[in-house]
């Protein structure tokens, strides 16, 4: 288990990380998820010995690496360049890592042909980084990392330098290698899809904190606060403040419905657009009316853009394709649970 | 259109019309520059019978070799510490210049105040330490264009993979590096083969450490000989060769 205690690091008077704590189970595919500055690269550069931190411990199966060289931990990174050594081909670049240990080159050999066979890199062995195509340079850069049989294998945003439909299928590889190789993975990433798909856990950071560590599935259906809810997925939101709520209808209907109870408070709303229905059906138990802005077209469903009664501003509500040919300005009745909003 | 062929004509010229004069001269068989008494070898013949012209020319060598060697050692090292160090200070960056800017007659002068004020003896190892001083700034330009467009994360995922520093820059560093460490020796090899100003004011007293240029400027005093015009030829020639070699592994490195 890889624990991250009281981390702290600043650069100058920026102060990048404060105050982490984590704790990363051995066969984990964990990601670090935030935007960008968020200090996300600097936890992963820490770990992976590149940065010192100003305090705190890392502590991996017992063992304190805090102030271990990169060089002999058993952590290792897969970079965002790839960082292939340009004067050596595949093979080379592969080995280099073993050759660096005391292995015989017999088992160096061994080790090197079976991890070119698992990442498919087999008839590429002479070719130079320069004469490699993205996904296959990705694949070198994974296998010179796996060969050396790490216990956690640090990803710098590994699939950003990817276009669109490479991307999609190397997701879908390193989660296949991730179970393969058993070993713990820790992916720094700005792209929530890639988080949601591929991870075990997530941990959302934002400012140097960590705001939110769960499962994508939680992480999803149960956001932390507004940060998180906006970062994860499409949320609408609607702001409840108590000092009109004598005169604002939305606010009105809001403390009737019981979904705020304390008319004084002042909070925001926010509901996904999957958990809006569109129904004549009055068994849900809140109502608003809505009119119809645009219509947007997603295969097949629908995204209905449009402008609700309840003071949301501009919502986005998803719909089957029944509502493909549905006029725009016509008014239609939104219905939901109570229970879908989040308070915040 | 016209116009600029016939001005690059000019230009070209201007340029090599005086080199070409001097190496047509070398086979003149009547050793005067004004009259052309037919293509001889002559010049050459009795160039290859000079032992003085010998003499200097090893010495050239010698001090074109070690000056080279020790300056592409701590030009290379001085590149590497710039450029992998991120010293992104003014001061740095300055003193490392300044000895390819400064005019070759005032770094004269003042090594040799330098060396006389340290009571040195002179010889060829004075203008040796003199040439790596000013080849230390020409091989670090060099070394430091290799680095345009090296990108610095292959360092770490060297270090990341279990190599030290020193495994780092023999097995990573210097390899990538290399040709413009190449190209920066024998940049600074060229240079020492042509230094006269320099070599003349740290070569002490006696003729045991004269350098090619300088016997040729000795020899000058007393007019031109067409064997002067048969040693350029080959000087001129062994100067191209280098630097056109150097160009091309710059060139080259640049692409790769």
């Amino acid at each position: 288990m890889l624990r991250i205690s009281n981390i702290s690091k600043s650069f100058g008077i920026v102060k990048a990380l404060d105050n982490i704590n984590l704790e990363i189970d051995n066969g984990e595919f964990f990601s670090l998820l935030g935007p960008s500055g968020c200090g996300k690269t600097t936890l992963l550069r820490i770990i992976s010995g590149f940065e010192l931190p100003d305090n705190g411990e890392i502590i991996l199966n017992e063992q304190n690496i805090t102030n271990t060289k990169p060089y002999n931990r058993p952590t290792n990174l897969l970079f965002q360049s790839y960082a292939l050594f340009p004067h050596l081909n595949v093979i080379q670049n592969i080995s280099y890592g073993l050759q660096r240990e005391k292995i015989s080159k017999i088992e160096i050999d061994k080790r090197v042909n079976a991890i070119m066979e698992k990442t498919s890199l087999n008839g590429l062995q002479d070719r130079k980084p320069i004469e490699l195509s993205g996904g296959q340079m990705q694949r070198v850069a994974l296998a010179r990392c796996l060969v050396k049989e790490p216990k956690i294998l640090l990803l710098d945003e590994p699939l950003s330098a990817l276009d669109k439909s490479l991307k999609e299928k190397m997701k879908i590889e390193l989660k296949k290698i991730q179970k393969d190789f058993k070993t713990t993975f820790i992916m720094v990433t700005h792209d929530q899809d890639e988080a949601l798909v591929l991870a075990d856990k997530i941990a959302v950071m934002d400012n140097g904190e960590i705001i939110q560590v769960d499962s994508p599935k939680i992480l999803y259906s149960s956001p932390k606060n507004y940060f998180v809810a906006n970062f994860i997925g499409k949320m609408n939101f609607i702001e409840f403040n108590a000092s009109n709520n004598e005169t604002n209808t939305a606010n009105k209907k809001l403390l009737n419905s019981g979904i705020i109870k304390d008319k004084n408070s002042k909070s925001i709303l926010g509901i996904r657009p999957e958990d809006i229905y569109l129904t004549i059906n009055e068994t849900l138990n809140f109502e608003f009316e809505a009119e119809i802005i645009h219509v947007a077209y997603h295969g097949q469903e629908v995204e209905l853009i449009a402008k609700s009664d309840l003071g949301f501003g501009e919502i986005s509500i998803k719909a089957d394709k029944s509502f493909h040919n549905v006029e725009k300005n016509s008014k239609i009745s939104c219905f939901c649970n109570i229970n879908s909003f989040k308070i915040y | 259109m016209k116009f600029n062929k016939l001005y690059l004509l000019l230009l070209f010229c201007f340029l090599y019309m005086p080199i070409v004069v001097l190496i047509s001269l070398s086979f003149n068989k009547s050793g005067l520059p004004t009259v052309w008494g037919g293509f001889s070898f002559e010049w050459y013949v009795k160039l290859f019978q000079n032992e003085k012209i010998f003499k200097a020319l090893t010495n050239t060598l010698i001090v074109a070799t070690v000056s080279t060697l020790i300056a592409s050692t701590i030009g290379t090292l001085l590149a590497v510490g710039i450029e992998l160090k991120k010293v992104r200070n003014n001061i740095i960056e300055g003193t490392v210049f300044i000895p390819m800017i400064i005019p070759d007659i005032v770094m004269a002068i003042s090594l040799l105040s330098f060396f006389t004020l340290i009571q040195f003896t002179l010889g060829l190892h004075s203008i040796i330490i003199s040439h790596v001083v000013f080849n230390i700034a020409f091989v670090c330009a060099v070394v430091r264009t290799r680095f345009n467009h090296f990108d610095h994360s292959i360092i770490e995922a060297s270090y990341d993979l279990g190599a030290k520093n020193i495994v780092t820059f023999i097995k990573i560093t210097l390899p990538i590096i290399f040709p413009g460490v190449l190209a920066g020796s024998l940049l600074a090899f060229t240079l020492s083969v042509d230094e006269f100003i320099i070599a003349f004011f740290t070569a002490g007293a006696g003729s045991s450490s004269t350098t090619l240029p300088m016997l040729i400027y000795s020899m000058i005093r007393f007019g031109v000989t067409p064997e002067i015009n048969a040693l350029s030829t080959f000087i001129i020639l062994f100067s191209f060769i280098i630097l056109f070699t150097s160009l091309r592994l710059n060139k080259e490195s640049v692409i790769s």
